[in-house]
């Protein structure tokens, strides 16, 4: 078997909570070790835990909204995670244009909300920026 | 006279383990850019710091200094270009005993051999060596490990790359070869 480069081109969309969403601007995955623990809550305000254990912060940056962490994230009230899996798909950079997916199977998680901008005439980008800092695991296929 | 070194871009970084029966690593060409800066731990942050997946290495205390390294990969790469869930992070051995550079629910193991190939300006090929041990360029143990994968994918038109980025500490100082 020899080696080689995988490259991706593009994300093709984002589902949870049996949602779709292809409004989707960026994609970041950090995956944090679990070198330093004790910073996890001054880095990541609100979220007010020590875990021991190795996450991903996952940040999703949308063309305006969606509605796929609806269930997920509560202005006035705690937020519930219920999104148990989180499937974000890419478009390979190939010929064929192969599809291949990212597959979070959540244990435990938090999220996070920002608006940028303003909805106005003439401006360019009205972004929501969902991030959801998760314990799990993840599936390439 | 002394010596002068004008690095041009990076040929390829090969990330892996050596043994009695030989060399085993990656070569991995699609990189964006390879960096290394020294790190001085001061002050209150020597305790945070100083441990490494649960693994307290000898000698890291107040002022001791090490290197943190970033490798930017075009997208990832794959112990077998056939199969994308072989990122070689999670699939090549670094330690000749099975162990991979990001354990997804453990401590990551040290990695064992870690060349930067450099060309220079005028074609020279120059090596770093993170796990110098001579005679080889390779070989010291617990002194390097994987601490952190980040993935950016953008859809904005104009993006050149979509990247995955690894950073790595190192307790030792570099090597040329």
């Amino acid at each position: 078997m020899a080696e080689g480069p995988i490259k991706l081109k593009s994300i093709a969309s984002v589902a949870a909570n049996a949602l779709t969403a292809t409004n989707v601007l960026s994609f970041r995955e950090e995956f944090m070790m679990n070198i330093i623990p004790q910073f996890i809550p001054n880095t990541y305000q609100g979220l007010g835990v020590l875990e021991k254990a190795k996450w991903r912060v996952l940040t999703f940056v949308f063309d305006s909204d969606t509605d796929v962490f609806d269930l997920d994230y509560f202005v006035a009230a705690a937020n519930i995670p219920v999104a148990t899996t989180i499937v974000v798909t890419f478009t390979v950079a190939d010929a064929a244009g192969t599809a291949e997916t990212w597959t979070y199977q959540i244990a435990k998680s938090w999220i996070q909300r920002k608006e940028y901008g303003r909805i106005e005439d003439g401006a360019s980008r009205n972004t929501f920026e969902y991030t959801v800092a998760m314990i799990g695991t993840k599936l390439i296929a | 006279m002394a010596l002068e070194v004008k690095y041009d871009k990076v040929s390829s970084v090969e990330i892996g383990f050596d043994d009695t029966a030989g060399a085993n690593y990656v070569e991995i060409t699609n990189v964006l850019y390879f960096a290394y800066r020294v790190v001085s731990i001061e002050g209150d942050m020597v305790t945070a710091l100083s441990m490494i997946n649960d693994y307290v290495p000898g000698g890291v205390h107040h002022s001791h200094k090490y290197l943190e390294m970033e490798l930017c990969l075009d997208t990832d790469w794959l112990t077998d270009s056939t199969d994308r869930t072989t990122r070689w992070a999670y699939t090549q051995d670094i330690d000749g005993a099975g162990g991979v550079a990001i354990d997804e629910d453990g401590a990551n193991p040290d990695i064992e051999y870690f060349l930067v190939n450099v060309r220079e300006y005028d074609g020279t090929a120059t090596t770093l060596c993170f796990t110098y041990d001579a005679p080889n360029n390779y070989g010291a143990t617990n002194v390097l490990w994987c601490t952190g994968e980040t993935s950016e994918i953008s859809n904005e038109d104009g993006t050149p790359h979509q990247t995955v980025t690894f950073r790595f500490i190192c307790l030792q100082d570099v090597v040329r070869a």
